[in-house]
């Protein structure tokens, strides 16, 4: 039985290598293109996120970011598996590549680790960010256990609408995030009297909704629904029980950069009748996805107003 | 000066080693040599705590958890922290 050459390759290391860094344990083992080709893949899923944020708009879209997603996970996975089972055959004798050096793993390992963790804070910064709903300020539209996906690709493009769900960060508690809906923009005359609310000294219309179409809405909060139009959007709003009347908001013009906003249970939202104007600087994002929605998975998918 | 007499001037000049010339040479050779040495010793060292399974073991786990890690940090595409009221 011949010993095994010094330069054999050992699993473990392959492993451990693997782990750190995609393909790093296809380096190890003399295989940098398949390495490389692992790196790139299991990378694959930034550009892939930022194409469905600029044009992806469908349930379809969600569910392949999803898939893209796992796909990463399994790309890692596989390239772990593969690196190993190279390491396995190679244990006896290998005949060392140009690349092997320490220099060259201390490299690949660092730009392998640093590149997906960079890759992936970048992605949740200034492309999608996931948020779960813990209050019923949103209520009808937004339910309270449901886990939204935010696009902040959107709003610095093209500029916030009227009647939009947004993601902000709350003006009067700056480690907060708060959801609401924007009802006035810069320039614009807003008031809210007895929960009317006017824009541009026009009321907004509303239509009562009758109550056997949300039953899903109901075990979480009692009151009237209400269909309500501002600028060509229709939504749901809902009316009455809360626990105190909210304050009437006085007639005044929204200023430069910022937007009035508030939420759709009028009588138990923390909004802009309190906190006043929100600096657009301070907007997040657009709700995009409701990628698991509570009480009905009928809501999973493209958010969707009413 | 003839030719031969600047020829033989020159070469003597390359030849001439400067002051303290060999003194810095022997020094170099017994850095290198030292380096060397530490060199090898530290690659023995890392050697001898590869051998040995607890050693392997425990890189294994290390390099698990940062597998872990890795996959919360792609799935924490979807994780979501809370919001306010």
């Amino acid at each position: 039985m011949s010993e095994p050459s010094p330069a054999g390759r050992q699993p473990w290391v392959a492993l451990v290598l693997s782990l750190l860094a995609t393909g790093l344990g296809h380096v190890y083992c003399g295989r940098i293109g398949r390495g490389l080709a692992f790196f790139f893949a299991f990378l694959l899923v930034a550009p892939f996120t930022v194409l469905i944020a600029w044009f992806g708009h469908s349930t379809l879209a969600l569910l392949a970011l999803i898939l893209s997603a796992l796909g990463a996970v399994g790309v890692y996975l596989y390239a772990v598996v593969d690196a190993v089972r190279l390491a396995w055959a190679a244990r006896g004798h290998y005949e060392l590549k140009d690349y092997n050096r320490p220099l060259i793993y201390a490299l690949y390992l660092l730009v392998g680790f640093a590149t997906p963790l960079l890759a992936i804070h970048l992605l949740r910064a200034n492309v999608f960010e996931a948020f779960f709903i813990p209050a019923r300020s949103m209520v009808p539209s937004v339910l309270v256990g449901d886990h939204i996906l935010v696009n902040k690709t959107a709003h610095p493009l093209r500029g916030l609408q009227r009647g939009e769900v947004i993601v902000l960060r709350a003006p009067d508690k700056r480690e907060l995030t708060f959801v609401k809906r924007v009802i006035a923009l810069s320039g614009d005359r807003v008031a809210v009297r007895k929960n009317e609310v006017f824009v541009n000294g026009k009321k907004l219309e509303r239509e009562r909704v009758s109550g056997d179409s949300l039953a899903f809405v109901r075990g979480q909060a009692t009151g009237e629904v209400f269909h309500e139009s501002n600028a060509g959007r229709r939504y749901l709003i809902m009316l009455g029980g809360g626990e105190k009347p909210l304050p009437d908001y006085p007639e005044a013009t929204v200023p430069k950069g910022t937007c009035f906003v508030l939420g759709d249970n009028r009588d138990n939202s923390h909004d802009s009748r309190e906190f006043g104007f929100v600096p657009l600087g301070d907007v997040l994002g657009f709700v995009q996805y409701v990628y698991l929605p509570a009480e009905t998975w009928a809501r999973f998918g493209v958010y969707q107003d009413g | 000066m003839t030719p031969d007499d600047y020829y033989e001037a020159w070469k003597r000049q390359r030849t001439d080693v400067p002051a303290g010339f060999a003194d810095r040479v022997m020094a170099a050779v017994g850095q290198h040599e030292q380096q060397q040495t530490g060199l090898a010793l530290a690659r023995a060292w890392l050697a001898a705590l590869l051998s040995s399974r607890a050693a392997r073991f425990g890189l294994c786990s290390l390099a698990v958890l940062v597998g872990l890690f890795r996959v919360l940090q792609v799935l924490g595409l979807f994780l979501a922290p809370s919001f306010g009221l």
